[in-house]
């Protein structure tokens, strides 16, 4: 506009929702689950990203102007090798939330466990389970266990990742025979949900390390003849109060920060990669050896980071089918 | 007595535990009597805190509270100070307003005071008080618990 002036107030240009600190950890631990009843199953999954590719489908949303024509679209794809339930974890409510009533581990674990955990040495599996089945009345909420098994994919990691995974059902004890059920064997995504679905991705975004307020705030760049800094903020605040406003945008950490997108739709769930994969594998991330998911559109995180696939907390539309899809791209992505 | 004495007296009577229900006390003159039990040198553990009761309409006493919660660190909410939303809590900070907080000895004395929500299973066999200079019967007025109070606030049951 003129020079030297701009407008007495603005929109702030980033969101103040968030604190920009770094995870505290790398595999999500999610807050909330869906809401669930019916036949027990866990309501989440892990998997990890692979790469994105493009896919021609027929929109079957009813009210889209595009009903029943071809469109195309980006697919994040997620390589799911099985996950493997090796504990049972309940929970009791107190007055203080939701506290650790029992635990109850398999008698037999993977041995690429032991990289990621010390495991106990005389365990006595009957007599744990008699100490959760006396603590099961107690129990409000029923949670599995798992690991992951990277080292089944082709990307070179060996220790395995753990999470809580919530076991929707009905009734505890339903839950409680599902999971004893389930206890120290695999499960497939194809378990746990199905093409068509909608699924949250939470994980952890990109890092981009110590960053301005340019790239972190998006503030503008001032003009070439300013004074010290064109990549600052004007002005960090009045003479008084003499301190920096916390809303302030300033430089600091900027990605490696949980982050939830909500509402992914599954396009497909595959077994054989070598349909999806484009010529020459993923870049930064090679071929897909196992199962695998496509989720419409992106997820947060980079490359080979594990990502928690959750269902919906919020609400999707009710009758879901199965997306009819026309062609993947496995077109090189390199050169 | 004299002061010097009083001291004397307060480090030999360290570490005797009173238990306190809260149920149906007026939370003021509950902590300004647990303020004085600690100063002495007890440690008290308040039960029940969310059946603590403040007297007067719950409207007015709500805004009270709205109004307090207000304050904070304009260049950053986040160094506080900090308003506690639980039950527990509230009462904690209630009694903290009573003490020398920014004496050692105040300091001291508010670390020998715990509060709990409803009656934690260890204190099922000892033996708990029922205050009687706290009683709320004698009140005529209307009144609210300090658990209605903090569901206002947010809290979950």
């Amino acid at each position: 506009m003129f020079m030297g002036h701009r407008r007495v107030s603005a929109p702030h240009r980033s969101s103040l929702g968030y604190r920009r600190v770094r995870a505290r950890r790398i595999v999500p631990a999610p807050r909330d689950w869906q809401q669930y009843e019916g036949a027990p199953k866990l309501l989440g999954f892990l998997g990890i990203k692979a790469g994105m590719t493009h896919c021609a489908y027929i929109e079957d949303r009813p009210r889209s102007h595009l009903a029943n024509r071809e469109v195309t679209t980006a697919v994040t794809c997620i390589e799911t090798p099985p996950i493997v339930i090796f504990s049972l974890r309940g929970y009791k409510k107190t007055a203080y939330g939701l506290q650790i009533a029992a635990d109850l581990m398999a008698s037999e674990t993977k041995e690429e466990l032991k990289r990621k955990i010390k495991l106990p040495k005389n365990y006595d599996f009957k007599k744990s389970k008699k100490k959760f089945d006396d603590n099961l009345e107690a129990i409000v909420e029923l949670r599995a266990v798992v690991h992951t098994q990277p080292y089944l994919t082709g990307i070179g990691m060996k220790t395995p990742q753990i999470a809580e995974i919530k076991i929707g059902c009905n009734s505890i004890k339903e839950g409680y025979e599902y999971g004893l059920s389930l206890l120290g064997k695999e499960l497939l995504i194809r378990d746990v949900f199905k093409a068509g679905e909608f699924v949250d991705a939470m994980g952890v975004t990109k890092g981009k390390g110590f960053q301005g307020p340019v790239k972190r705030h998006g503030v503008k760049i001032l003009q070439h003849k300013s004074k010290g800094t064109k990549r600052g903020v004007g002005s960090i605040g009045p003479w008084t109060p003499a301190r920096t406003m916390w809303t302030i945008p300033r430089y600091g950490q900027m990605g490696f920060h949980m982050r939830t997108d909500y509402n992914k739709r599954i396009m497909q769930i595959g077994s054989d990669g070598a349909q999806i994969v484009p010529k020459g594998g993923f870049v930064k991330y090679g071929i897909v050896k196992n199962n695998y998911l496509l989720v419409k559109g992106s997820i947060p995180g980079s490359k080979k980071r594990t990502v928690m696939l959750r269902g919906p907390v919020r609400q999707v539309p009710q009758a879901i089918k199965e997306p009819q899809i026309l062609f993947i791209s496995t077109k090189s992505q390199q050169g | 007595m004299s002061k010097k004495q009083n001291n004397v007296a307060a480090t030999q009577v360290v570490r005797q535990k009173i238990n306190i229900d809260a149920d149906n006390a007026i939370l003021g003159r509950l902590s300004s009597e647990v303020a004085k039990y600690l100063l002495e040198g007890y440690a008290v553990n308040i039960l029940n805190c969310e059946k603590a009761i403040i007297s007067g309409k719950k409207h007015s006493i709500l805004k009270e509270y709205r109004v307090m919660q207000q304050i904070h660190t304009h260049t950053n909410p986040r160094r506080g100070p900090f308003h506690p939303k639980r039950p527990d809590r509230l009462v904690r900070r209630t009694v903290r307003g009573m003490l020398p907080w920014k004496k050692p000895r105040g300091k001291q004395a508010y670390h020998r005071l715990l509060t709990y929500i409803g009656v934690p299973e260890e204190f099922t066999k000892s033996e708990i008080i029922k205050p009687k200079f706290a009683d709320a019967n004698k009140l005529t007025s209307k009144r609210v618990t300090i658990g209605e109070l903090c569901k206002e606030f947010g809290w979950k049951e």
